[in-house]
């Protein structure tokens, strides 16, 4: 049997085994599809009983008008008398202080009343009287009393003050124009926008609500039931299961967003309910055919999201475990959808490439009927990239499942990244702590600040992380910090490709500018405060030798190493470059810092030393400092960038490191 | 002599554990199995039975070593031999809203049948293992005796020539357990290899051709019941297994 019979046999199995769990029915189908009803019937329907009951309820009112002209008092009593209100009028004479007065009012609501109407003396002479009307908030028929009393009364002002107005001056003199917005979009337009805003958090959530019984029952279910096993002593490959199991989880997340999404456009066809700033006269049948468009523009975001679903259910040992993973996992997502309800914020390229947002801004603007082809082509290629990826990770997991499924076996696979997991996570606080605390050392302090944090709090990591890991390997201090003696070859090389990397740098930098352009104010105020009181030499000293020594020390020194321990090549870069872009904690300078520690990385794997990396990071920071000050013109030359072919030469070449290498 | 139906060489497995550092659950087994025969793995709890088991069935990847399965290295073609492999473990479970017919056609087609030749081996399985009367009630409602007849239905469904067994009367009653033994008898007269572990030297004194001494993932020895008498000079296989680990 092929892979693809292999995968429909797995996909109609689960499938099959889905249709008849009840939970399954319940998340998938059940829920979406009642979802709305449920909802619309307790806000507009429910609410609407209730108002109605409401305003069809007597409400009794206490009132002492003494107070009043007694022209007033005659016309506000007359006024409340309208049958249609509803308002049972009872006067009363009161003559008490504030305190006491509300404690009276307490009294007459205990024994049925509902309101209190106080007319009160001026505060100043000549001035308006004072009409207080007490209500119970906690009470609703108090409320609806007071909310009653309080419009007849606004509208006899109202009334009043326009009738004196014509008496004294006639018509409103102000009254020359009055502004009339005209609408002129079109119904489906204004309609799409509405649903648009609503549709990609709903999707998000419902295709992981809906989809994540299949997922673990498929997962982490087959696991616990002792069926994993078996499954995996049959002649199906990794890819099969997977694919199988995938679309099981994406068909089953995908049928519980339609069938929300058709619940949520009968209930609003059928007035059934309503959503805010939907127009009335909406062409529903052009509306649908927009979110059909929405729905497939959405379609390889959802693969993406059902792919990361079954790779957190494929890594969880248990069900329940599996369901305390979905819970971050949704929020992640949700939050990467979030934008999409932010009208201001547009589907650019950058945020196309963004997994989850791009594809919830691209079905928003599908739905409003506005999609902006390149930006909707470039998210519709990126989501199906991260879907693709998502889908190589999650065979791979299922291939390691093999690993995954007894407990001793589960120690090795995660005994075998002990190492890096350990070096990863002191990184990621190692930023955190260079952040806030070397952020705040500095700002009170620029230079000093800045010696403090390399020499003080970096250095210090850097030893700390050094030690932890020789106690674990027995290795000396100085090695665990990367301190080898370095071929003189890859040292020459490695300050060769200075000149290039700065000059890959910017080019970079100018990309990224049209994507994220860095405002003015970011990025040169610490270079303009030491410039103005510093030298060159001991700026070189301060931003280009210091950082290059300590950085290196932690990053490619102490982090490094155990790294590589356990990770591939590719990996530690990759880590090394996501760590040293956190550490410049700017989002304009992530890109080229990360760039920067991916290249640090390359030389010091290459050259088993921290040596030759922090040449290159003097060199590339002192470049910077000169080209930027203008006062070596020639050294920001891009020729000086060929010195990159001499200088790789010399790293790859074989050098004596590597045959003792080879040999140990 | 009948032809040689598995074999390994020096199988070595390492497992890394953060706290212990490297484990080494086998320190080379070498193991010759033949068609026809029932080869017993003796050993304590925590022996290396079943991760040799687990390598053999290509779940477990060797640390170093050869392992052939019906002529096929299992790290270099593990689909191939889990072709010609029936494994069950006292682990192995059902697909809880399955029937057991659904069940072995499921695992049937996986296995290359269809159309009536499959209907026709479930229906044979279906019969020999007496599962009739609930072969289309879900597997959630079976007893642990039903479930297990339909679990050696499924292992033995492609009619493989290699069957692995890990500690397979465990968790079962004295019928369960009876009925298992004589499933293995029939399995070695059929001409199948039937390599199963056990730590119950009375299961293995009344089953095995051979027999394999695993301690502490050392191979410790193998022979038939009377050869290794002989080399140990001890009656009982409990006396025999405590002379081989001394003598190791």
């Amino acid at each position: 049997m092929g892979t693809l019979g292999l995968i429909r046999l797995v996909l109609a199995c689960e499938l099959r085994r889905l249709l008849r769990d009840g939970r399954a029915i319940l998340f998938a189908v059940v829920l979406p599809v009642v979802a709305f009803p449920l909802l619309f019937l307790s806000t507009d329907g429910l609410g609407e009983i209730g108002r109605d009951a409401l305003a069809a309820r007597d409400v009794r009112l206490v009132h002492d008008l003494a107070a009043l002209p007694p022209d007033d008092g005659a016309a506000l009593l007359s006024a409340l008398d309208d049958p249609e209100l509803l308002i049972e009028a009872e006067a009363r004479a009161f003559d008490a202080a504030d305190e006491e007065l509300r404690e009276q009012a307490r009294t007459l609501f205990a024994d049925g009343f509902h309101a209190l109407l106080l007319a009160r003396p001026p505060t100043k002479p000549a001035g308006p009287a004072r009409l207080e009307v007490y209500f119970d908030e906690a009470s609703e028929t108090s409320r609806e009393a007071a909310r009653r009393v309080r419009g007849e009364l606004l509208e006899l002002l109202s009334a009043a003050r326009d009738e004196r107005l014509v008496a004294l001056v006639g018509e409103d003199p102000g009254a020359r124009f009055e502004p009339l917005p005209v609408d002129v979009a079109r119904p489906e337009d204004t309609a799409g926008r509405s649903l648009g805003g609503l549709l990609p958090l709903l999707a998000v959530l419902v295709l992981i609500s809906g989809g994540s019984f299949a997922a673990l029952d498929a997962f982490a279910g087959e696991r616990e039931a002792g069926t994993l096993e078996t499954l995996l002593v049959q002649p199906a490959p990794a890819l099969a299961l997977a694919w199988g199991k995938f679309l099981a989880v994406a068909l089953t997340g995908t049928l519980a967003f339609a069938g929300n999404a058709l619940s949520l456009f009968l209930c609003l066809v059928f007035e059934f309910g309503s959503l805010p700033a939907l127009p009335e006269d909406v062409a529903w049948s052009a509306t649908a055919g927009r979110l059909l468009l929405a729905c497939a523009v959405f379609l390889p975001t959802a693969a993406l999201v059902s792919a990361v679903l079954s790779l957190v259910a494929a890594r969880a040992r248990t069900f329940r475990q599996g369901q305390l993973l979905t819970m971050p996992l949704s929020f992640a997502a949700l939050a990467l959808a979030a934008p999409s309800v932010q009208p201001t914020t547009e589907l650019g390229v950058a945020l196309a490439l963004v997994p989850i947002t791009g594809g919830a801004l691209a079905m928003r603007d599908a739905a409003a009927g506005a999609p902006a082809l390149l930006p909707q082509l470039i998210c519709l290629l990126a989501s199906t990239g991260w879907a693709a990826f998502a889908l190589s990770r999650l065979r791979r997991t299922v291939d390691a499942e093999r690993l995954l499924s007894t407990s001793d076996v589960s120690d090795e696979a995660n005994a075998r990244r002990v190492h890096s997991s350990r070096a990863i996570r002191f990184g990621a606080v190692s930023a955190l702590l260079v952040y806030v605390v070397g952020g705040r050392m500095q700002a009170a302090a620029p230079v000093a600040g800045l010696l403090a944090t390399l020499y003080g709090l970096v250095v210090f990591l850097a030893v700390l992380a050094a030690a932890r890991s020789a106690r674990r390997t027995g290795e000396p201090l100085g090695t665990a910090l990367g301190l080898v003696r370095a071929a003189p070859s890859h040292l020459v090389g490695a300050a060769l490709l200075a000149p290039a990397a700065g000059q890959l740098v910017q080019r970079v930098f100018a990309l990224q500018q049209r994507l994220l352009p860095m405002p003015s104010t970011v990025g040169a105020e610490a270079l303009v405060s030491f410039t103005a009181e510093l030298s060159l030499p001991l700026l070189v000293l301060l931003l280009a030798v210091s950082p290059g020594i300590c950085e290196e020390l932690l990053f490619r020194g102490a982090l490094l190493r155990p790294m590589r321990r356990d990770l591939a090549p590719a990996a530690v870069v990759l880590w090394q470059a996501l760590l040293f872009g956190a550490v410049h904690a700017s989002i304009y300078r992530f890109v080229p810092t990360a760039l920067v520690g991916a290249l640090l990385a390359v030389v010091a794997l290459r050259a088993r030393s921290v040596f030759p990396a922090i040449v290159l990071h003097v060199g590339y920071n002192g470049l910077l400092v000169t080209a930027s000050l203008g006062e070596v013109a020639w050294l920001g030359s891009p020729w000086l960038a060929l010195l990159a072919l001499p200088g790789a030469w010399l790293l790859a070449r074989p050098s004596a490191g590597d045959a003792q290498a080879g040999g140990a | 002599m009948s032809e040689l139906a598995l074999r390994t060489r020096d199988l070595r497995k390492v497992f890394h554990d953060p706290e212990r550092g490297s484990v080494e659950a086998l320190r080379g087994v070498d193991l010759e199995c033949r068609y026809g025969e029932i080869y017993g793995l003796l050993g304590p709890n925590g022996a290396g039975k079943t991760t040799t088991l687990r390598i053999l069935a290509t779940i477990l990847a060797p640390t170093s070593g050869e392992a052939e399965l019906a002529g096929v290295d299992v790290a270099r073609d593990p689909l191939e031999v889990r072709r010609r492999l029936g494994f069950l473990s006292a682990s192995t479970g059902l697909y809880a809203r399955l029937t057991p017919r659904e069940t072995l056609r499921y695992f049937g087609t996986m296995h290359g049948l269809v159309g009536d030749a499959l209907e026709q081996r479930i229906e044979e399985l279906v019969e020999t293992f007496e599962i009739t009367a609930f072969a289309d009630q879900r597997c959630q409602g079976l007893s642990s005796g039903q479930r297990q007849r339909v679990s050696i239905a499924r292992a033995v469904l492609h009619d493989p020539t290699v069957l692995i067994l890990d500690e397979p009367t465990t968790g079962l009653d004295i019928l369960g357990t009876s009925d298992m033994m004589a499933f293995i008898d029939a399995r070695r007269d059929a001409g199948r290899l039937i390599l199963f572990s056990t730590h119950i030297l009375s299961e293995a004194e009344r089953l095995c051709d051979r027999i394999g001494v695993i301690h502490r993932g050392r191979f410790l020895g193998a022979g038939t019941l009377e050869e290794l008498r002989e080399r140990t000079q001890r009656e009982y296989l409990d006396e025999i297994f405590r002379a081989l680990v001394e003598e190791a």
